[in-house]
């Protein structure tokens, strides 16, 4: 018994793993990193990390926010313009002379707060979440806008520096992108983390199983600004000025990185631990392009390419893992038969 | 037999029941808000209403009514149907008919084939994406509008802009009469994509295919052939739309087809096509550009600043929306 034991753990211990929603963003991720850092391996130095880790982090906390929505069915097109909202007020409190322990927790609060406006609009006045959040990005545009017109400003040194400082070889900005990734995988342990997969699998059921849709889908919209709060603090550190335009570019790759990592668009499934691997390699092949002297012209094109490959590749061999998984089902239901009298 | 007959007496059309059914045709709800904005904005400015005033607002709402009436045709194939490409394509089209018209009248025609050409390759391609490979279509197409920024950004390295040729320009800026060409243009497309969907079997086989693409399949309808020609067409019609676009602003520059992408989509929405498809009509779409135009030119009539115009754009917009696009709630 025992050595048949054995021989079935092992192969389904590597069944889980390659089964994981995430696996093929981090096989992605792992082959794009190891790629760039063969060809430019100061990337692997602390400086090349530290500029690595404080140039990706938005992208990466932005994506946690906007898996979570996604996970429950919703959707956030509001994401790019609150970080910018979060950037110049953070910016102007500090140019108003307030510290850090007030500037930096008001600012995470106006991510929180469009999170709540959000979910008043998509989840109690019931409008479509891609049209409400995409009309709440005109007002958080357009109040950037309002609070500092142009480019400017600038943040006490030594925050910047902190982004740009390492403690034993590991450069805070890291750091803080693995206390993100520990932060999401308590959120995904939690009954709210639960509740939100059942409610974006099926709200109707979920309503009828007893669980408050409403509620689940508000937390995740708070929960989702929050995140988009920190970040536009992580933004405000790694520029260290004030920027109204500097979040556009987030909406749309704050979309691409969870579905790449594994996260369905139709809510219910994939883990947001897979939104960090798809932001990672979207960021990686785009240096790794100019690792191979591609002209910088180019660049968004192949990447653009890539991107759309990496997606159709991803919904291809998650197909080929369904089929695997239905094949290890009726396997082991004829086991189970066999067993049976 | 005869009590079944006798049993459903249709009502009678009376003026009552024909007013009813004007309420509650979806196009009534855009009418209102475009005559409610009219109405303020003839209270703040007296002229807000006069002739000139409307044909420049609805030339300008001809750019965005075009490409939205290829998104609502998206949208109504159903299959979580969507295009967010088509502000990419926009700003493509515009750059090809720069390219191949070089400034000049007499190559035109080439420029406009290069441009359906290529419009008609990318939607094929959103289409073998969303229905071959099977990836979403808002993930599809969001993938292809990133494709499309670098390869108008490529594009335009290689080869410097030109300036419109002098009938673009025309079509763009000059008038037949009172009626500006864009006009006639978007009324041209108008006559046509409704002539299209009322009367062609592809038209009627589309709504059904929205609805319920397994019915429709099992009906005998060739699916695939509705999905890839409603992508195919958005694509061509938001490259009119950048040729137009091109005319219509003289230049062309990155950027000139970024704001087209969702507010095409909300057009369309304001405008009662369904975002769960087989649901819609291609008036909706030029209702909801022309309450987008309105909305605009409203709240520069009255001084607001390029920041507080956005601010309230969106606020008006999310009132709208609450009007409109409210969905049924997630509850038995």
């Amino acid at each position: 018994m025992t050595p048949t034991q054995q021989s079935a753990s092992a192969p389904s211990y590597w069944r889980s793993i390659v089964l994981w929603p995430a696996f093929p963003a981090l096989l992605l991720f792992v082959i794009a990193f190891a790629i760039d850092a063969a060809l430019n391996p100061n990337l692997l130095s602390v400086n090349g990390l530290i500029g690595f880790g404080s140039s990706n982090l938005p992208l990466v906390v932005a994506s946690l926010g906007q898996a979570i929505l996604l996970i429950g069915r919703t959707i956030d097109l509001s994401i790019g313009a609150t970080i910018s909202l979060v950037n110049v007020v953070a910016v102007s409190l500090f140019t108003a002379g307030f510290g850090m322990e007030v500037a930096l927790p008001l600012a995470t609060l106006v991510g929180v707060a469009f999170g709540a406006l959000n979910a008043l609009l998509v989840v109690y006045l019931r409008i479509n979440a891609l049209l409400a959040t995409f009309a709440v990005s005109f007002v958080a545009g357009g109040l950037a806008l309002r609070v500092q017109s142009a480019p400017g400003g600038s943040i006490p040194f030594e925050l910047v520096m902190w982004m740009m400082d390492s403690y034993a070889g590991v450069p805070v900005a890291l750091a803080l992108m693995l206390a993100a990734a520990v932060a999401i995988v308590a959120i995904k342990r939690s009954t709210f983390m639960l509740r939100l997969y059942a409610v974006g699998g099926d709200d109707a059921k979920a309503f009828a199983s007893g669980i408050q849709v409403t509620r689940v889908r508000t937390i995740a919209y708070l929960l989702s600004g929050l995140f988009t709060g920190l970040a536009g603090l992580a933004t405000t550190l790694a520029i260290g000025s004030g920027d109204p335009l500097i979040g556009e570019a987030y909406t749309l790759q704050s979309i691409a990185a969870p579905v790449i990592g594994g996260v369905a668009i139709l809510g219910g499934s994939g883990d947001p631990l897979g939104a960090i691997f798809g932001a990672l390699f979207l960021v990686v092949t785009s240096e790794l392009l100019l690792g191979f002297g591609v002209s910088p012209f180019y660049q968004q094109f192949i990447v653009g390419i890539i991107i759309l490959t990496g997606l159709g590749g991803v919904v291809v061999l998650q197909r080929v893992l369904a089929a695997w998984r239905a094949r290890g089902a009726a396997a082991s239901r004829r086991r189970i038969l066999e067993v049976a009298p | 037999m005869s009590s079944i007959v006798s049993r459903a007496p249709g009502p009678t059309p009376t003026r009552l029941v024909r007013f009813r059914a004007l309420v509650r045709s979806p196009l009534s709800l855009p009418v209102a808000i475009i005559v409610v904005l009219f109405a303020i904005g003839a209270a703040v400015r007296p002229d807000f209403v006069s002739m000139g005033s409307i044909w420049g607002l609805l030339s300008v709402a001809s750019l965005l009514a075009v490409v939205s009436v290829g998104q609502t045709i998206v949208i109504m194939s159903g299959n979580q149907g969507i295009d967010l490409s088509v502000g990419s394509v926009i700003t493509l089209a515009a750059l090809v008919t720069s390219n191949f018209s070089a400034g000049l009248d007499q190559n035109l025609p080439l420029a406009l084939l290069a441009v359906v050409l290529v419009c008609a390759l990318i939607g094929a391609i959103n289409f073998v994406g969303v229905y071959l490979v099977g990836i979403y279509p808002l993930i599809m197409t969001l993938g292809m509008a990133f494709v499309l920024a670098g390869g108008a950004f490529a594009f335009a390295q290689d080869y410097g802009p030109t300036s419109p040729s002098p009938l673009l320009l025309a079509v763009g800026g000059a008038k037949l009469g009172p009626v500006p060409w864009l006009v006639l243009v978007a009324a041209v497309v108008f006559v046509a994509m409704t002539a299209l969907l009322q009367w062609s079997r592809y038209g009627r086989q589309l709504y059904l295919v929205g609805a319920n693409p397994r019915a429709a399949r099992f009906a005998g309808i060739p699916v695939w052939r509705i999905y890839l020609l409603s992508y195919v067409l958005c694509s061509v019609l938001a490259g009119l739309t950048g040729v137009l676009v091109f005319g219509f602003a003289g230049s062309v520059n990155l950027s000139i087809g970024v704001p087209y992408t969702l507010m095409s989509i909300a057009a369309a929405v304001i405008g009662g096509t369904a975002l769960t498809g087989g649901r819609g009509n291609i008036a909706g779409p030029f209702l909801g550009a022309i309450v987008f135009t309105v909305l605009a030119n409203l709240l520069i009539v009255m001084g607001f600043g390029t920041a507080d115009r956005q601010m309230m754009s969106g606020i008006v917009l999310v009132a709208i929306l609450a009007l409109t696009a409210r969905e049924k709630a997630g509850r038995i």
